[in-house]
């Protein structure tokens, strides 16, 4: 969350894509997101009076891109999604909103993709798809995935690891998973 | 990596990136509508409500002064008409007004009507074979006018109003008495054309020729008759130029001829006036509800608002800065509002066309329904404005929701107060209300007292509220869980007390105001004054016979208390060396230049007049004529004890100086005159008598029935006006209006009944998981609903209160102040308000509640 500019450190500095987010103020934080970050959330968070284009297309609208529904409608695709770009979230299962949702969150090509609990509202078959499909967008776009999981085999995909309990880092730097 | 396309190329201006964002928004925003109107209908219909209110009331004026403009001609008889009181034009005067262009003399009087030993007041109207130059008089039977009126076998025709006919008892073909002369009447009065001009009748029509008034006597030196020659100028291109040219030529051509020129532009001044000023009134108390339905507003702005935080959080999530999230809300409350606004506008203009099919025939004043765009235009800027000033507030905080919300139901304390742009746009939203509702109205004075009490009962009603809550967190536990439950209610977040107190306090504190004020008024038409006012009065007794009719009065009524002065009329045509049409009155003072006024002499101070300023002449003064002026009266007009005052009488300017000013009390209903003069101004003058007649403790209907007829047939020129009958005339008047002023109230506590409603709706899912926790705890559901009744019986209760001294220090102001009549608290209608009040919390408040009360606990609990 202090990463994506959603909630602020106590105390010290947060460099992310080369900016201090500290010294961010709200207008400024939501401008680096729209540039640098995108999300994924555990309750997917899609807009329900809006179709899957038009959630996709929201961050693009927002960042003030022209071909917004052009590039939204290609991100659905490459979810697999391309037959539902006017179906209302309410019309769609769990695994295609969070599809929608990480269409949304790839669609402004952010160098960071943070992931918090991607499948925690899923069921084991669709959770698989949506791991792939983000893995593949880290893969295929060279995007920073940061993955937030109680899943330690999910975890093990990861190029590192980095264990929090209590809001503190537990292991040192050096006992990072490879 | 790939980078994100720009967000346009090269550098927009700061116009162009504020039309893209504005666009943005708006697109954004229609999409959030498809959501629905879902907690919007109570915004949309308190804005619809408000604007309904003042778009019809703007739209009845208009309709109403647009009626008399239209039937101006119709209504004054004429293009142009001259007012002659007491007596008849000139022959040269004549002269000048048949040159203008055909012409027609009418003649009024009010006197007595006598037929089978009974006797009323007429208001007879004497006319010539050219009237009506304009319109129709309809009769029943439907004949020519002039051969209705015609003498036939020696006896004059009289057209009389079907009220007449039935208060004495007679039907078409039968007799009665007037003056010297005897009438059969030959058909009944259906409608009269020039009706509006005449002002507030006291007693039915009855119409004759001038022939046959001349024959009744009545016309004598002094009498109270007023002659009314109306001209015809053609259908000339340019009417209003024509009438210019005449009005000039007639002031010039005789400057002193003491005459009261109208026009078809300005038939009734006095009545425009009065229309204008009656409807800022309702206006005013539109705006009221407008302005309870602000709260309303700003409710469901808020409630809509909580409800959307993670569509927020979401947005900014994706890169929304805190404006653009702003702008989004905005637009989407600007396009609601606008909804309400076209719902109120087609409603308020509709409501005249409506009005005017069904009650065409029951309107008493020419009325066109028509669309009023300026009026409409009004309405529309209300609607906006107090949409903006109430949701700005709660919008505000929208720009502050965090992203963070996403992860977390709750997030760390919210700023309070939304940033100081917003509360800066709030505050102008407010300023531009403000200014409005004063640029607007007919008396700025009245709007900023409005203004001033609104911001003063806000306040007060906010502060109440927060009282209300402290003094519950702060009361000592007590034992009984339903009484403990219902303090908790009444200060908990979220709870409806700010909602109720405000709402409902202002919705009470008018409802109260204008019961108050109806109240006193309808007392000093009924209940006060008979006691204290005189049974009669008598006018037109003529001097010769002053002293018989005091012994014939004091014989009938050896107790009663005669008060008998000479009286003529005359009217005020310069003071100050000024003409009157150039002194600048203010509005209490002005009605004292409208028309003329009595007059009368005397060498001792009038009883119930006190000197103030100056000193009065001595019993023998026989110096240049000297007068005394009412005290507020002269205020008014700027008058001063020295100045010069000069009055019209009988066709005679009589210039007196001002020898000293009075107080007098003008609801004795005693004879009171604003001018009193020495009696050495008016030597020689034909002077007619007015008289008063008071029995101690009020005057019984026998006594009075029979002093009426007893007058009647001894003196049969001399007018008798019961004082109860005319009281009743005026009190009718105020009565309708009264009602349309209540009509008008009634619809604020309808907004506030609309505004609590919404409450309880948003406060719904929150009642429901309390009542099913507590419910799962073992609370019965008598015991949750004793807690709610409870809970709403408080907050109605204080509400009430607070409405009521609210209400009645306000009616305290407008009836001492601004009416000039003393105030008496009436408890009956207070307590009626407060129960209303009760009534609205409680019934609302349960109403919500048992709902809530009938879910089962289960499946409530398994999807919290």
């Amino acid at each position: 969350m202090v990463m994506a500019g959603l909630e602020q450190a106590d105390a010290g500095s947060v460099l992310v894509a080369g900016a201090d987010v500290r010294k961010l103020n709200e207008d400024a934080l939501a401008r680096f997101r729209g540039r640098n970050i995108g999300i994924v959330f555990q309750s997917f968070h899609l807009i329900p009076t809006m179709t899957a284009l038009e959630n996709v297309a929201v961050p693009l609208e927002l960042a003030g891109v022209k071909d917004a529904f052009a590039r939204a409608e290609q991100e659905l695709a490459a979810v697999s999604l391309g037959d539902r770009l006017a179906h209302y979230p309410a019309e769609l299962s769990g695994g295609e909103q969070q599809r929608v949702a990480l269409a949304r969150a790839l669609a402004p090509h952010p160098s960071i993709l943070v992931a918090d609990e991607p499948t925690g509202n899923l069921d084991e078959a669709t959770g698989r798809q949506i791991v792939e499909l983000l893995f593949a967008g880290h893969r295929e776009r060279g995007t920073t995935l940061v993955l937030v999981t109680h899943d330690a085999s999910l975890a093990a995909r990861c190029d590192r690891v980095v264990r929090l309990r209590s809001g503190r880092v537990e292991l040192p730097a050096e006992h990072v998973i490879a | 990596m790939t980078a994100l396309a720009a967000p346009a190329q090269a550098t927009p201006s700061p116009q162009r990136r504020a039309f893209a964002a504005s666009r943005l928004a708006l697109r954004l925003a229609m999409r959030e509508l498809r959501g629905g109107l879902r907690g919007f209908y109570v915004f949309v219909a308190c804005i619809a409500l408000g604007v309904m209110a003042i778009a019809s009331v703007g739209s009845f004026s208009r309709g109403l002064a647009e009626g008399l403009a239209r039937q101006g001609r119709v209504i004054l008889g004429g293009d142009l008409s001259f007012v002659l009181i007491q007596r008849e034009a000139t022959a040269d005067e004549q002269v000048f007004i048949r040159s203008l262009g055909a012409s027609s003399t009418v003649a009024t009087l009010r006197t007595m009507a006598r037929a089978n030993g009974n006797a009323a007041l007429v208001e007879v109207k004497a006319v010539d074979g050219a009237y009506p130059l304009y319109g129709t008089v309809e009769t029943d039977p439907m004949r020519d006018l002039a051969g209705l009126l015609a003498p036939r076998g020696g006896v004059f025709g009289a057209v009389a109003d079907p009220v007449l006919l039935a208060r004495l008892d007679l039907e078409r073909g039968a007799r009665l008495t007037i003056g010297d002369a005897t009438f059969e009447i030959r058909a009944a009065l259906k409608t009269e054309p020039d009706k509006l001009a005449a002002g507030l009748a006291f007693g039915p029509r009855l119409m004759m020729s001038q022939e046959a008034l001349r024959a009744t006597n009545l016309i004598q030196p002094g009498s109270l008759v007023r002659w009314l020659y109306r001209v015809h100028l053609g259908e000339s291109t340019n009417a209003a130029s024509a009438v210019t040219a005449a009005t000039a030529a007639a002031r010039e051509r005789f400057p002193n001829a003491g005459w009261e020129i109208r026009s078809r532009f300005n038939v009734s001044p006095q009545l425009e006036r009065n229309i204008e000023r009656f409807s800022q009134y309702l206006t005013l108390v539109g705006l009221a509800a407008l302005l309870v339905g602000g709260i309303g507003i700003a409710n469901s702005t808020k409630y809509f608002l909580d409800r959307k935080r993670d569509v927020i959080a979401t947005m900014k999530s994706l890169g929304a800065s805190g404006t653009t999230v702003f702008a989004i809300y905005l637009a989407q409350v600007l396009l609601l509002a606008l909804i309400g606004v076209a719902l109120g506008l087609t409603a308020g203009a509709a409501l005249p066309f409506g009005v005017q099919a069904a009650f065409a025939n029951l309107i008493p004043l020419p009325f066109v329904a028509e669309l009023h765009p300026r009026q409409l235009a009004l309405a529309l800027a209300y609607g906006v404005l107090v949409a903006a000033a109430f949701a700005l507030w709660p919008l505000g905080r929208a720009h502050d929701v965090r992203a963070s919300v996403l992860f977390r139901g709750e997030v760390a304390p919210e700023r309070k107060l939304p940033r100081l742009r917003y509360i800066v746009a709030t505050f102008a939203a407010v300023a531009v209300l403000a200014a409005v509702a004063v640029t607007a109205s007919y008396d700025r004075r009245v709007a900023l007292i409005f203004i001033a009490a609104a911001a003063v009962v806000f306040m007060l009603l906010q502060l109440i509220a927060n009282l209300l809550m402290l003094g519950a967190r702060r009361w000592p536990p007590v034992r009984s869980t339903t009484i403990r439950l219902a303090i908790a209610n009444i200060h908990r977040p979220g709870a409806l007390t700010p909602t109720v107190v405000l709402s409902l306090g202002i919705g009470i504190s008018l409802l109260v105001t204008v019961l108050q004020i109806d109240g006193n008024l309808r007392r000093q038409f009924t209940a006060e004054l008979p006691a204290q006012a005189p049974s009669f009065y008598f006018v037109d007794i003529p001097a010769s016979d002053a002293r018989r009719f005091d012994d014939f009065v004091h014989a009938q009524a050896p107790k009663a208390d005669l008060e008998r002065v000479p009286m003529l009329r005359g009217r005020i045509v310069a003071a100050r060396g000024l003409p009157a049409e150039e002194l600048r009155p203010n509005p209490d003072a002005a009605w004292v230049l409208q028309s003329d006024r009595g007059i009368t002499y005397t060498n001792t101070v009038p009883l119930g007049s006190r000197v103030v300023a100056g000193n009065w002449w001595p019993a023998d003064y026989d110096g240049p004529p000297l007068v005394s002026f009412e005290k507020k009266i002269a205020d008014g007009l700027g008058l001063k004890v020295g100045d010069e005052v000069t009055v019209n009488v009988l066709g005679r300017n009589v210039t007196a100086k001002i020898a000293n000013l009075r107080t007098l009390d003008w609801q004795s209903m005693g004879i009171n005159f604003v001018l009193v003069y020495s009696p050495n101004a008016f030597r020689g003058a034909p002077v007619m008598h007015l008289a008063t007649l008071t029995y101690p403790g009020g005057g019984t209907l026998a006594q009075e029935t029979g002093m009426m007829k007893g007058i009647a047939a001894a003196f049969p020129s001399v007018t008798i006006v019961r004082v109860k009958e005319a009281l009743d005339a005026v009190g009718a008047l105020v009565a309708n209006l009264a009602l349309a002023v209540r009509g008008a109230s009634a619809l604020t506590l309808v907004a506030a009944a609309l505004v609590l409603g919404g409450a309880l709706a948003a406060g719904h899912r929150h009642r429901v998981y309390d009542s099913v926790i507590l419910k799962t705890l073992g609370a019965t559901r008598r015991q949750l609903i004793s807690a709610y009744a409870l809970e709403y019986l408080l907050l109605g209760a204080a509400t009430a209160v607070v409405g009521v001294i609210i209400g009645s220090l306000a009616a305290w102001r407008v009836v001492v102040d601004v009416m000039n009549l003393g105030y008496v608290w009436l408890p009956g209608s207070a307590a009626a308000a407060a129960f209303s009040a009760v009534v609205v919390t409680v019934g609302f408040g349960l109403l919500g509640t048992f709902t809530a009360l009938g879910r089962k606990p289960a499946p409530v609990l398994r999807n919290l």
